[in-house]
């Protein structure tokens, strides 16, 4: 059980200056104590403030920890990501990996405050309101099958369908049956538009 | 009603739309002996006695704003020298804001020497700008420029219309928009059209609109 007035708050962050924003935004909170550090397992801490990137490795390298010593009774973090970009892809993945929260830059510091206090209460996963907007559009969920992966990649960086069949080893027209399903999915009608899409919501990794 | 102290002190007042940006620039500011410090912008106060400000640290929008309509007269309490912390970070972002003004270009990743470093220089009236965005400004100001012909054909290409379509849209023929396209990839470096949008987008050259 945690104590309400007692939370330990480390935060990892790549830019010094929000680093140096958060310490001392999390500093004037009564109760939060706080400390900076990049270094995966520095101290114990109950809620971890971190960007994608730093969250997505703190999580992995925990994940390695707790399977060689688990009998120690190591606890992997309890993973706050707060950051400037938050494409679909970006969010999808930090979930996978298993955050508590994700939050956006322009969430408001009190947001994040309540976002530390509910993910240090053990609550379920906190989205802030553009992250909920961002994943609830009301639209499905696009799932692309492996092999339509495949085919986004190199349509993306401008390959046409022969280029594509190529590299694949499958034929023009197989390829060209597969982007047709990606335009359905994407809800467009041209290759460049399923290139910027597919960018700007960060469906691929370039 | 400030001491003299060896060294003149700055007045900067920091002003950002990020909260946890504007939170650590007045941190790591205020932990410096020669920089005194106000937060939040000045018509907010709106009082005419507010201390003069040397320089004013903010994001893209404000600084290019504030820089472009500078109130003539009103005293010293009105900022002229603007720092803009940022992540837009392409050639023609960086080129609009010294255009309209702003004397110092820091991305968000800077380290706290390029803070101070930047916001005395552009106290002293020099310019300002971190090593990253100088290489910016420089790959930008060498590539080759498309014409405001070529820019109109390379939007509707990024709406994603064949030439045909362009062609009627901007009331040329599509051999036109053909040979525009062909100076488009060229200029951009790029085999394809698709590569050429993503290209133009890494270059700032389109507007990233929200999906």
């Amino acid at each position: 059980m945690i104590d309400a007035l007692d939370l330990y708050v480390r935060v990892c962050h790549g830019d010094s200056l929000v680093m140096a924003g958060l310490v001392a935004l999390i500093g004037q909170e009564p109760g939060f104590h706080v400390q900076p550090g990049n270094a995966p397992d520095q101290g114990v801490a109950d809620v971890v403030v971190a960007d994608h990137a730093s969250a997505l490795g703190l999580l992995a390298s925990a994940a390695a920890m707790d399977q060689r010593g688990a009998a120690r009774g190591f606890r992997v973090p309890r993973v706050v990501v707060l950051t400037r970009r938050d494409n679909e892809g970006e969010v999808m993945q930090a979930i996978a990996s298993g955050v508590h929260g994700y939050l956006r830059q322009d969430a408001n510091p009190d947001e994040l405050m309540n976002a530390i206090r509910h993910v240090a209460r053990g609550g379920s996963l906190y989205l802030c309101k553009r992250t909920k907007t961002l994943l609830g559009h009301g639209r499905p969920r696009t799932g692309f099958t492996a092999r339509e992966e495949d085919v986004l990649r190199f349509l993306v960086k401008g390959d046409c369908n022969k280029g594509i069949a190529r590299k694949l080893n499958i034929s023009a027209n197989t390829v060209k049956a597969h982007v047709s399903r990606i335009c359905e999915k994407l809800h467009v009608g041209s290759r460049a538009q399923v290139a910027i899409k597919a960018t700007q919501r960060g469906l691929v990794r370039v | 009603m400030t001491a003299p102290t060896q060294a003149r002190q700055i007045h900067v007042r920091v002003a950002h739309r990020d909260p946890y940006v504007a939170a650590g620039i007045a941190s790591l500011l205020r932990s410096r002996a020669d920089f005194v410090v106000q937060s939040g912008l000045p018509d907010a106060a709106a009082d005419g006695d507010d201390e003069a400000v040397d320089v004013l640290v903010t994001d893209y929008a404000t600084g290019v704003h504030r820089a472009t309509n500078v109130p003539s007269g009103r005293g010293r309490s009105t900022p002229k020298s603007f720092l803009v912390v940022t992540d837009q970070s392409t050639g023609w972002q960086i080129r609009r804001a010294m255009d309209a003004g702003v004397r110092g270009y820091l991305l968000h990743d800077c380290s706290v020497e390029e803070l101070s470093d930047a916001v005395r220089s552009v106290a002293e009236g020099r310019r300002y700008l971190s090593c990253p965005v100088a290489d910016q400004l420089l790959e930008n100001i060498s590539a080759a420029v498309p014409t405001a012909r070529e820019l109109d054909v390379l939007h509707r290409m990024a709406e994603g219309l064949p030439n045909k379509d362009i062609g009627r849209r901007l009331g040329i023929g599509e051999g036109t928009v053909k040979t525009h396209v062909k100076a488009i990839l060229r200029k951009l470096g790029q085999p394809t059209r698709t590569a050429a949008i993503g290209e133009a987008f890494r270059r700032g050259l389109l507007p990233e609109t929200s999906p």
